[in-house]
């Protein structure tokens, strides 16, 4: 009955109107975009970085894991694009499955630490007593060195893929928890907020429909450099050799194995360490990017 | 003469202190923002409290609907003492009293469409099927007098005034029986003032609506409101009838307030009373009447002993040693 | 009596990325020595722009364009070289500001920031800086200027603030006082000690002031003649005794209607202008009011009025001033 009644009343003219409007803050949308070119770089290395982690294996020549031992050492040629390791393993197959590796990385970082990071942040800005714990722990996780905490970490749980992310988690969760809550702690004070109380709106509503989606932007550019980091730290990490186990493919692990032949295969080197600089600088350039983009003060 | 009238809200001896604590979490001291004060407020009236900046009118207006929780004293709202309860025992009686806020700019969730915010409100409440919610917002966004396809809009494509009857319509979109507005046209243009007004006084007698209406402005207040209690420094220092009030202020700081507003007539040359020293810090108010400091009238009791609010002549009640 | 500031049809337009935008337009005015010119609009209306481009406080290089003339004292600012305008600037025409707290710089002393003006602009030394700021905080009613001038902004109250940015625009004696909205954002009574201020100050030195503000009643008070900004165009001038007793544009006689009063009748509802002002890059064609005002015809649509005189004292926008009884 009501709804019969609404679309008497107000469906015919609105829906037109309504389209129109839609497609003109799409269109405000699209342009501040478009000018913000620095956004767009970043994202298209990222997105260029992402699209070789899913199709490594459609990309790469050879297979990773296959050593050909008469293939030693090899400069970058036809066959082996960017050469070959110590034993004979196609390097450029390697890097593009290292990059699955490294990408994927740093992507659960990125994401865990996001969520970690806002529910702490979130929860600490409202509850006073909480705040005081949950700092108090950002605080000492921050205060060590983070590759120190991560190398700690890492021999203590034992070298594995997953072990990574986890410590890698607890690295940088606690700057996205730090920023989460002093952008909630402005939010929290803003009038809205007030006025959803004043309707009785419950605490839980208010932190993750009111105030999460109003400190979503500082924390996505956090994030995204968060993202980066993890891939540096992770190439670090197995640099040292308590990364990744040998012998799965990761950027660090090829930088790893590249350190003891560095005299006679440079390509070891700077193909790796190529793609992590792209990428670190892909992600710092977009988060760069996204903090003009997801500027509230729409111009 | 007063006929029997029904009380909406009985606030009595409502305190509301800030504790201002050191590092270790101690209370060292308390801001008095709202100190001792007794009000009722009847069905179908607007109540307006007029003050200036950090008089503690907005702390008392949201203390009353228990929105900042009293540090003492009771609130009667429909029979219920609602001054202790928690935020969850509130909550159903939330739809009964409402709040409209200052600042446009900051009242509205800015990632929110307005059609949305409104309708969060009735979901809130549990009111009606999604549908129904939504030919609600379109129905209430039309009385306030915006067009009902601006339930798509963002808040930043709306002008101050606009905001200002999305703000109304939050509000009134529950269907409440007392509605605190703090402020409400402090913040916009006067031709956009007057139209708010008007909005206002408009739904109240559609709806028999009981208002706390808080303002600066002796004028707005004025013509918005039945009766009229001055505060000061946390206290309420007089209380009474609109015209009677204005007629003839008997409190001295609300004589002082009246001969400060400007005269809208070029003609009218009022002889201002100038109020001496400055407004006492609210952590440390003086003793006795809290006015007495500034007050050109002090006597000795006044720093000894806080007057009482009370029946001066008949249609005033004021807190004055003058007067008792 | 002695004419100080002289502005003759002067546009203001701003580039943004919709393009140009005219924030006023053919605003013309004149400001005597010893009076409170009043200009008094809406938000929007372009009061502020009409005194930040007498001040010229925009970026010249990218956003601003003025065209018409500004007249001080003979010389047309506009032509100024911006260090020749840095000397007119605090010395010739002073501001003072609505938000007190962030015009005054929170780390020096008031007395500090009161000298810095008196070492730039009249090249004082030290200690006779020093004795000329604790005199103009005297001067602007700040009870023992000695303790005061060592104090820090935040240590005062705000409508003291507000004495203390009238004393470091009077420092150099101005023949201009620009008021930009002083008293917006203080409290009634405190609204009234700046306004006596104001008044008083106006005429013990004998300066022109031009108050820009919102608000009627103020204009009411303290100023001798007003001036009624709508959408970047003087809609209304005349003297205060004069307007309102008789308005003559809509525009002005519907804005007093609608301020709610102190005196008469207050069960009256309040009038209300209908509708609401234009953005900028939509302002109608015609008489830029009459999409609101109750009394437009055919040709108010169409065609601009022009500003004309009507009497010694007034001079109005609209085709039918005089012919409406509001």
């Amino acid at each position: 009955m009501k709804r019969t009644m609404r679309s008497e009343k107000y469906d015919e003219s609105l829906e037109k109107s309504i389209r129109e409007l839609q497609r003109e803050q799409r269109h405000l949308r699209l342009l501040k975009l478009k000018k913000n070119k620095l956004a767009i770089i970043g994202g298209l290395i990222t997105i260029f970085m992402i699209l070789i982690a899913i199709f490594a294996p459609l990309i790469a020549t050879h297979d990773p894991y296959d050593m050909i031992v008469l293939d030693r050492l090899k400069g970058p040629s036809a066959a082996h694009l960017f050469g070959t390791d110590a034993t004979g393993r196609d390097v450029f197959s390697r890097v593009l499955y290292g990059t699955r590796v490294s990408m994927f990385i740093g992507f659960s970082v990125a994401l865990y630490s996001m969520i970690i990071g806002m529910v702490v942040g979130l929860f600490a800005s409202y509850y006073k007593v909480l705040d005081s714990v949950l700092m108090r722990i950002c605080d000492g996780l921050t205060a060590i060195p983070s590759s120190l905490l991560a190398v700690a970490l890492m021999s203590a749980l034992g070298a594995s893929e997953k072990n990574v992310i986890i410590s890698l988690v607890a690295v940088s969760f606690p700057k996205v928890a730090r920023i989460a809550r002093a952008q909630a702690m402005v939010v929290k004070e803003q009038t809205y907020i007030e006025a959803m109380k004043a309707s009785g709106s419950g605490t839980l509503r208010i932190l993750f429909r009111h105030i999460a989606p109003n400190v979503l932007s500082p924390v996505i550019v956090q994030v995204s450099f968060a993202f980066a980091n993890a891939i540096i730290t992770e190439a670090a990490l197995s640099f040292l050799g308590v990364g990744v186990p040998i012998p799965q493919p990761s950027w660090g692990n090829i930088l790893y194995e590249g350190k003891e032949v560095i005299s006679k295969a440079w390509w070891m080197i700077v193909f790796p360490g190529a793609f992590t600089a792209a990428a670190v600088l892909g992600l710092n350039i977009l988060g760069d990017g996204l903090r003009d983009l997801l500027d509230p003060h729409i111009n | 003469m007063e006929e029997k009238r029904e009380a909406v809200l009985r606030a009595d001896n409502i305190k509301k202190y800030f504790p201002i604590r050191n590092t270790f979490g101690k209370v060292i001291n308390n801001v008095k923002a709202v100190d001792g004060i007794s009000l009722e407020l009847y069905r179908g009236e607007t109540y307006g409290l007029v003050g200036e900046t950090g008089c503690g009118k907005s702390t008392l207006g949201r203390t009353l609907i228990n929105l900042m929780p009293a540090t003492e004293g009771d609130i009667l709202f429909e029979g219920r003492n609602i001054a202790g309860m928690s935020e969850r025992q509130v909550r159903p009686l939330r739809k009964k009293m409402q709040m409209i806020f200052q600042d446009p700019y900051t009242s509205l969730d800015p990632r929110m469409r307005v059609g949305d915010i409104l309708a969060e409100v009735l979901q809130i409440q549990n009111i009606g099927k999604k549908e129904e919610r939504q030919d609600m917002v379109m129905d209430m966004l039309g009385k306030v007098g915006l067009r009902p396809e601006q339930y798509y809009h963002f808040p930043h494509e709306f002008s101050g005034g606009q905001r200002q009857r999305i703000g109304l319509a939050r509000a009134f979109i529950l269907d409440p029986e007392f509605v605190v507005c703090d402020e409400p046209v402090s913040a916009l243009d006067v031709s956009v003032q007057s139209q708010i007004i008007n909005l206002l006084q408009d739904i109240q007698q559609e709806k028999k609506l009981t208002y706390l209406f808080i303002s600066h402005d002796m004028s707005v207040i004025r013509y918005t409101s039945d009766r009229v209690g001055v505060m000061y420094l946390g206290h309420l220092v007089e209380e009474a009838l609109t015209d009677y009030l204005f007629a003839k202020p008997l409190h001295p700081y609300t004589q002082v307030l009246m001969s400060a507003v400007p005269s809208a007539n070029p003609h009218v040359k009022k002889k201002r009373i100038v109020l001496e020293g400055e407004l006492p810090s609210p952590l440390n108010p003086p003793s006795g009447c809290v006015f007495h400091t500034r007050c050109p009238y002090a006597k000795d009791i006044c720093r000894r002993e806080c007057p009482q609010l009370r029946e001066a002549d008949g249609q005033h009640k004021v807190a004055c040693h003058q007067y008792q | 009596m002695e004419r100080i500031l002289q502005i003759e049809n002067l546009s203001t337009s701003f580039k943004t990325e919709r393009g140009i935008v005219k924030a006023i337009e053919g605003v013309s005015f004149d400001v005597y020595k010893g009076e409170i010119l009043g200009i008094v609009g809406e938000s929007g209306c372009g009061k502020s722009v009409t005194s930040q481009s007498v001040m010229r406080l925009y970026d010249e290089k990218y956003q601003v364009q003025y065209t018409g003339k500004i007249l001080f004292n003979g010389r047309n600012i506009l032509s100024l070289s911006e260090k020749e305008m840095q000397n007119v600037r605090g010395n010739d025409i002073a501001m003072v500001f609505q938000d007190a707290l962030s015009a005054l710089n929170p780390v020096f002393t008031v007395g500090h920031q009161i000298m810095d003006t008196l070492k730039i602009h009249q090249g004082m030394k030290k200690a006779e800086a020093r004795e000329k700021a604790v005199e103009m905080l005297r001067l602007v009613g700040i009870p023992d200027p000695e303790k005061r001038v060592d104090q820090y902004p935040h240590e005062l109250s705000g409508g003291m603030r507000q004495r203390v940015m009238i004393a470091i625009a009077l420092c150099c004696q101005p023949m201009l006082l620009i008021a930009d909205e002083p008293t917006t954002a203080l409290d009634v009574t405190i609204q009234a000690q700046i306004m006596d201020l104001i008044l008083d100050l106006n005429k013990k030195l004998d300066m022109g002031v031009m108050l820009i503000t919102h608000d009627l009643s103020v204009v009411a008070e303290v100023c001798s003649r007003v001036a009624v900004m709508y959408l970047g165009q003087i809609v209304e001038e005349a003297e205060v005794n004069t307007i309102f007793d008789h308005p003559l544009h809509p525009y002005t006689a519907g804005l007093m209607k609608s301020v709610p009063k102190m005196e008469g009748e207050r069960d009256e509802r309040l009038y209300q202008i209908k509708g609401m002002v234009p953005m900028l890059n939509q302002i109608p064609k015609g008489c830029r009011f009459s999409p609101r005002c109750p009394y437009a015809t055919e040709k108010c649509h169409k065609e601009m009025p022009e500003q004309r005189r009507v009497s010694e004292t007034q001079s109005v926008r609209c085709f039918y001033a005089g012919e409406i009884d509001y």
